[in-house]
């Protein structure tokens, strides 16, 4: 659409541009034409004017010759029959003359040609009488001194007869001059017309020029136009494959990491333990609770039952993902191969083994990561823990006793050696006591105000609710971070598990 | 060196090769920890003597971050760097942590203020 619209404009400017070159050569010529037949016509003018005055002044001095020669003719002629004719031809050469001058004064003179003429008539008059009294003596044929009078009209003749010479030469000048101007003002036309042809010439071709650059600038810029879409299309091209690609690639990465949670989520919810598992255990009142964050964190806790002994884990491994869930697992079944067997428990090297199973196969993983790991061993009353993790709670007697863990072990997975740090605490977990162990998404669970719950609020919580059933105290303890959480959303799992001897 | 993240900020600065961590950090992986971690090994490479790592203002570092600055210990360790921490008494997630960086670094001295 608009490449036609581009191609009807140039055609037009083609035609506009002709059309300019038509009307200012055409415009040219009708003015040098009109300027030329001018020229010619005055000068045509000037010569028959300058022409018809040379023979007005011809026929005067012709007359005037004519009129000495008839009284000369007249005078030496014999017969009276051929003085009358002659007489009569000297009288019509007189209105010849008379005649003459006439038409010469109607015609385009000087001042000084006109002052002239007039001098001439008494100069003329004077002649005429002369030759007059001449001719009338010869007519009564009296010769008296004829020859002399003569002489004398003639030299009064001779005066005008130069003077009618002087006139002619100066016609002739005059003329000579008109003609020059004449030409020289044809000149001036010829140079006119010429300069009018160069300037219809130099019209034309800036016409044409313009006309030309304009149709070869506007196809330089619909090429740049083209060139610019090309290129823009080309870049939008690139940046809608890029922004697919980064689509795709985010899809593909939200895919892969949706897919990771989700296994990671199954793998932590599938292996903890059951209720029917924790109904078994007679002795113990038990109840769980395990909330994974929405990036789900590598919280992990186990109730394990074999015969008279309880074993129980928590567990949290750092960062979150299929890595921690994969460690979770392994942890899971080292705690289980473990410890179920008929030996006796022995939690420290359980521990040790385990930190070499996780130390080894994270570096075989290529990961950073490591996790903090309590193991607790009950027996007939008898309580054993050991690991590194958050504090051990023993709620006795509605009041809380804070059993630190730190020397009791060392993060699992860090260093490949830890036995040098391990350690175990034992006490005796009467009837109605309570051991409460937790992760830290309770303790660090943060408030609108990014205020931590800290282990202060949990101990009260319990304190509070220490006469009532683990499943009440783990309902009680959970309503309670949520909330101080308020709208504040889960940051990392947290996991309570609530131990009651019954 | 300065890194301005979302409620935390880590300088390294190197006239006195201290490393200085405040604020709330809570980043979910080693990965995400990437650049905290290479802000700490320009100081492990550019300062000869004493590192010095001030946490006073650390707030909150979580088990992701924990695992950064023990690996980072044991990196100063292996280098034979001598090093120092100056923590306070004040936070509350400082107390086990630290114990268990002096033990992977006994020499490791730890300024409490």
């Amino acid at each position: 659409m608009q490449q036609q619209h581009f191609i009807a404009r140039q055609v037009a400017l083609v035609l506009l541009g002709f059309l300019l070159v038509i009307i200012t050569v055409g415009a040219a010529t009708t003015i040098s034409i009109r300027t030329l037949g001018d020229s010619y016509q005055r000068l045509e003018h000037l010569i028959n004017e300058s022409n018809s005055q040379s023979i007005l002044m011809g026929d005067m001095r012709d007359a005037i010759r004519d009129r000495m020669l008839l009284v000369y003719d007249i005078i030496h002629a014999g017969d009276p029959f051929a003085v009358d004719d002659l007489v009569m031809t000297y009288s019509s050469s007189a209105r010849r003359f008379i005649q003459a001058r006439d038409q010469l004064l109607e015609h385009n003179l000087t001042d000084q040609q006109r002052a002239q003429i007039e001098a001439q008539k008494s100069i003329l008059g004077q002649a005429q009488t002369i030759l007059n009294e001449v001719v009338t003596s010869v007519q009564e044929e009296r010769n008296d001194g004829s020859a002399d009078r003569i002489l004398e009209a003639r030299e009064v003749n001779s005066q005008v007869l130069e003077q009618l010479g002087e006139m002619q030469r100066v016609q002739a000048n005059l003329a000579q001059e008109d003609l020059a101007k004449a030409s020289s003002e044809y000149g001036a036309s010829r140079n006119q017309i010429l300069i009018l042809i160069f300037a219809a010439f130099a019209v034309s071709s800036a016409v044409v020029i313009f006309i030309v650059s304009r149709i070869v600038s506007q196809g330089r810029a619909l090429q740049q136009a083209l060139d610019a879409l090309e290129e823009a299309n080309e870049t939008l091209e690139q940046r809608v494959e890029k922004r697919t690609n980064e689509l795709m690639s985010t899809r593909a990465d939200n895919m892969r990491m949706g897919a990771e949670l989700d296994v990671s989520r199954q793998l932590q919810q599938m292996l903890l333990p059951r209720d029917e598992e924790l109904a078994a255990i007679t002795d113990l009142d038990i109840a769980g609770f395990m909330e994974p964050a929405d990036e789900v964190g590598g919280d992990y806790y186990d109730v394990l039952h074999y015969h008279d002994h309880v074993i129980i884990g928590i567990g949290d491994v750092t960062g979150h993902g299929l890595e921690s869930g994969v460690i979770m697992l392994m942890v899971q079944a080292a705690v289980r191969s473990l410890t179920e067997h008929d030996d006796e428990v022995n939690l420290i090297g359980a521990l040790n083994s385990i930190n070499t199973v996780v130390y080894q196969n994270c570096k075989r993983m290529g990961t950073d990561k490591n996790l903090t790991l309590a193991l607790l061993h009950y027996n007939k009353g008898e309580l054993e823990i050991s690991g590194q993790h958050e504090e051990l709670l023993l709620l006795r007697s509605g009041k809380v006793e804070c059993v630190d863990t730190i020397d009791l072990g060392f993060p699992i997975g860090l260093e490949s050696e830890i036995a040098d740090f391990m350690h175990s605490y034992k006490t005796t977990l009467n009837h109605g006591d309570t051991a409460v162990v937790y992760t830290d998404g309770i303790t660090e669970a943060e408030s609108p105000s990014g205020e931590l719950y800290d282990q202060q609020r949990l101990c009260t919580v319990l304190e509070q609710h220490h006469d009532r059933s683990s499943s009440e105290i783990v309902t009680a303890v959970i309503e309670s971070v949520k909330a101080h959480m308020g709208d504040r959303p889960l940051l990392d799992d947290i996991s309570l598990l609530v131990i009651q001897r019954r | 060196m300065l890194i301005n993240g979302e409620g935390y900020s880590a300088e390294y600065i190197k006239e006195s090769g201290t490393v200085r961590l405040a604020g709330v950090v809570r980043l979910s992986s080693t990965e995400e920890y990437g650049e905290i971690i290479k802000l700490m090994e320009s100081a492990l490479e550019e300062h000869q003597g004493t590192i010095t790592m001030d946490l006073r203002e650390l707030q909150m570092l979580n088990s992701s971050g924990i695992t950064m600055l023990s690996k980072f210990v044991i990196s100063c360790r292996n280098s034979n760097h001598s090093a120092t921490i100056i923590a306070s008494e004040s936070v509350p997630w400082q107390g086990k942590s630290l114990k268990n960086l002096q033990r992977l670094m006994p020499a490791l001295t730890i300024e409490m203020k």
